[in-house]
């Protein structure tokens, strides 16, 4: 197994040297080509589309899960609430997001889609740009079919762990650039991520989010990134469970106790760790506000977004329309197989599930991606 | 296209956007290794149920309000989604099987492969009406004349039934003039004056047909002598009911003045009122002949209308056109009763082969056993009889159980659709697919004259003057 601080070491040379810099708005050259060059390398050959239901189609949309169990002792330091008060003065609000989807496999690897999806936010409009699908073929390292796809590596959705990483790689990068696209063109404004500001893998580098933020600050932009799910825990409870009973509008700030526990490196926190509650009625969520930010104008910014956006179930709706434009439904996967089809002359050979052919509808896996 | 599934005598094919699929279109899927296809019509287009199309939908509503965007999509993957979104399900019906020698079987117990099949649109016309002795040019489908033989109108009980304004008249009309073209004596039961013109062009020229029209105090005229008392006692007792006891005495004193030889109109009133009987009977008896002197049929009955001037009319390939416009349900139900007697009479005497009959809304002077009548004995006697209805529910179930041709034009009310559903020509999902929504002027052939293979039809215009079209204020 790979960490996922450790670098990758296998082959796959052309999606690992993943091009960091980039033009914006439109969808830059180097990714477009590096899409076409994996692409290329199928023509004549066969291709086991993943079927297309709707109980498994299991989008991954990149959400980062930092794994941490805070001890009692730290949790008992004190962890200072702070209400959020809606500012009804106009700031726009921009969010972004990036989705993958497996296509299906080939002989001697899988194919995935990836797109992503940025939102902006006015008083009376709200318009948004999305980017791609993007097709990836991600080769098995040793040019081999996974024979492993139907047993062990079902723990990653099907995924050999190689494949997952290139795969999650990918998606980082393709985000990454939607971010940076925000944080260039937002001025004066609040700029929403998907998942966290925790940054410093090989396949997450710390020095590119960095750049965003700071290009963010620039231009008078507030960076918050909201993540939906996570592994922080303190005392053996998530995070996400802290309601110390207060319903309106706040926020806990545990930048401090995280990162006493966390290691300071590789794995770097960009962000000051909270977890907010946008509405009475709505759930927790980790928020990670860039750390460069000052704090009394991150906490205005979060009053403006309470008061700007329309929060659902205590979510932001930009991000929610990011999210929604950004996942793959399964006509399009179905639409990205009859175009890869028809496109690179391959042959439709769908092969039998040995998971459902021995156990039926008890076979089916917990996760897929 | 491709094949889904089959169920029963269903079978769903997938259909693409580039792919020309309509309702009622036939399509042969045509299996290499068995050297044969499956001949099958599509009578429902659905859009296929592609997994997460409502998701789809969804987001696509949402960017039709305050939310819009736009879409770099360099692989124009969202043209992909759209004709994903447009794949329609075609559902199709088994009609038979077409051999290797392009003949229809009415087999269909085999199955093509669903990998190896080929589908393809079929043209039926072929098989229906092509090479038939005497074809009648009924309309188009899908730009293709289709022609019907007019033997398979010959000896059958037909139905043309459909929503006000679709076109029932205008199809009546033209299988009219085409068997009377072809020589078979043709009467139609005109209850709206619409037939009496049909052998003038609609700029008032004369065409070929050959037409008579008769009418009350128009040539309709009758002497109850000649009519003789099976069928004016008919008259009596199904069109004015009279009650069987007054029946009887009638029956005598009409004996008695035929023995004397004065059975008129007049000497059997005259006869009833001095007659030795109940009062009641009297007064039956005297009502319905004065009903009979009031209607104008019996003016002069030194010169009436008799078999052989009917026989006339129409032997050879006339149209005899009984006008009943404006005319009281009672006269027209005494016409009626006259008019079909002779027409047994006719026919019985083996004077006539055989006669073709269009009744429109036969509901308005059809007494109830004449239906009956109508499927059984009159059938045999050579007497063939188109019904033509607006009202569906009207006409018996039998008539649909029996009638060997139907053609059906548009209907959309349940109660009308479950009406015809009950004919036995063909199933009742093949006629409520089919039918639903189909424009004016366009029909559903079923029966004998399309060899029970089911045909959507555009009516074939016809040049002659209707005078059916409905009276407009603003226009």
């Amino acid at each position: 197994m790979l960490h996922r601080t450790q670098e990758l070491s296998q082959p796959l040379p052309e999606i690992k040297s993943i091009p960091e810099g980039v033009n914006l708005h439109p969808i830059p050259d180097t990714l477009l080509e590096l899409s076409t060059r994996s692409m290329q390398k199928l023509n004549g050959g066969s291709f086991n589309p993943r079927n297309v239901s709707l109980v498994d189609i299991g989008i991954d949309d990149g959400d980062t899960e930092e794994r941490l169990d805070i001890g009692p002792a730290q949790a008992s330091l004190g962890l200072r609430s702070s209400p959020i008060q809606p500012i009804r003065d106009f700031v726009q609000i921009a969010a972004c997001d990036a989705s993958s989807v497996k296509i299906g496999e080939t002989e001697t690897g899988m194919i995935f889609a990836i797109r992503a999806v940025a939102v902006w936010r006015s008083p009376d409009r709200v318009t948004f740009t999305r980017w791609g699908p993007l097709l990836f073929h991600i080769p098995n390292s040793d040019g081999q079919p996974d024979r492993s796809s139907d047993d062990d590596s079902h723990l990653f959705g099907g995924l050999s762990v190689k494949t997952l990483r290139v795969l999650t790689k990918l998606r980082n990068h393709v985000e990454r650039w939607a971010q940076e696209v925000l944080s260039a063109t937002v001025r004066n404004g609040i700029v929403l991520f998907d998942g966290s500001l925790t940054a410093g893998t090989p396949d997450n580098p710390a020095g590119r989010v960095n750049r965003i933020l700071s290009t963010a600050r620039s231009n008078n932009s507030v960076v918050l990134a909201l993540s939906k799910s996570t592994q922080l825990t303190v005392g053996g409870k998530n995070i996400l469970g802290f309601t110390h009973g207060e319903k309106s509008p706040h926020i806990i700030d545990i930048t401090q106790i995280v990162e006493t526990e966390y290691p300071a490196y590789p794995v770097r926190f960009l962000g000051r760790v909270c977890v907010v509650k946008f509405t009475p009625d709505g759930f927790l969520f980790r928020l990670d506000i860039d750390k460069e930010a000052d704090e009394e104008a991150a906490l205005v910014s979060l009053g403006r977004v309470a008061g700007n956006d329309v929060i659902i179930h205590g979510y932001p709706e930009t991000l929610r329309i990011a999210h929604i434009f950004s996942t793959f439904t399964a006509n399009e996967i179905l639409a990205i197989q009859r175009f890869v089809a028809a496109n690179h002359r391959i042959t439709l050979q769908p092969r039998p599930s040995l998971r459902r052919s021995l156990f039926g509808p008890f076979g089916t896996s917990r996760y897929v991606a | 296209m491709r094949i889904y599934r089959k169920e029963g005598d269903e079978v769903q094919l997938i259909a693409f956007q580039d792919e020309q699929v309509q309702k009622g279109d036939y399509f042969l899927i045509e299996d290499p290794s068995a050297s044969k296809g499956l001949l099958v019509q599509v009578i429902d287009l659905q859009y296929a149920n592609v997994p997460g199309v409502l998701e789809d939908i969804l987001r696509d509503v949402m960017t039709d309000g305050e939310l819009a965007g736009e879409d770099i999509d360099p692989l124009n993957i969202t043209s992909e989604v759209d004709a994903l979104k447009d794949t329609r399900l075609a559902v199709c019906k088994v009609r038979g099987t077409i051999t290797q020698d392009g003949t229809l079987s009415s087999s269909t117990s085999w199955l093509p492969s669903r990998t190896s099949s080929r589908i393809r649109p079929y043209q039926v016309n072929q098989l229906i009406t092509n090479g038939g002795k005497r074809p009648v040019k009924i309309g188009h489908n899908d730009g293709e004349p289709v022609q019907i033989d007019a033997t398979g109108l010959d000896g059958g009980l037909n139905i043309i039934t459909g929503r006000k304004g679709t076109g029932k008249s205008h199809l009546a009309k033209l299988l009219l003039l085409s068997m009377a073209g072809w020589g078979a004596p043709c009467i139609v039961l005109d209850v709206n004056g619409e037939y009496v013109n049909l052998h003038r062009s609609r700029d008032g020229k004369l065409s070929s047909a050959r037409l008579s029209v008769l009418g009350v105090r128009n040539g309709l005229n009758f002497s109850l002598g000649k009519l003789g008392l099976r069928t004016v006692a008919g008259v009596l007792s199904h069109a004015l009911d009279l009650p069987a006891t007054s029946s009887k005495v009638f029956t005598t004193i009409w004996r008695e003045l035929e023995a004397r030889g004065e059975v008129t109109l007049p000497s059997l009133v005259s006869s009833v009122q001095s007659w030795s009987c109940n009062e009641s009977v009297r007064e039956a008896l005297v009502s319905r002949l004065q009903v009979l002197q009031e209607s104008g049929l019996f003016l002069d009955e030194t010169n009436p209308l008799t078999e052989e001037k009917i026989l006339r009319s129409i032997d050879g390939g006339g149209v005899l056109v009984v006008n009943l416009k404006n005319q009281s349900q009672t006269v027209r139900r005494i016409l009626v009763e006259i008019f079909l007697g002779e027409l047994t009479k006719i026919l019985s005497s083996n004077w006539l082969k055989a006669a073709f009959l269009f009744a429109e809304e036969a509901h308005l002077y059809l007494r109830d056993t004449y239906w009956d009548d109508i499927v059984t004995r009159m059938r045999h006697i050579g007497l063939f009889t188109t019904f033509i209805t607006n009202q569906p529910d009207t006409v018996q179930e039998t008539i649909y159980r029996q009638a060997d041709n139907i053609f059906i034009f548009n209907f959309t009310n349940e109660h009308d659709l479950d009406a015809i559903g009950k004919v036995a020509k063909s199933d009742s999902e093949t006629i409520r697919y089919l039918v639903r929504g189909i424009p004016a002027r366009r029909c559903l052939l079923l029966g004998n004259v399309v060899r029970d293979l089911p045909m959507v039809v555009d009516v074939e215009a016809l040049d002659v003057r209707t005078m059916g079209e409905t009276r407009l204020f603003f226009s």
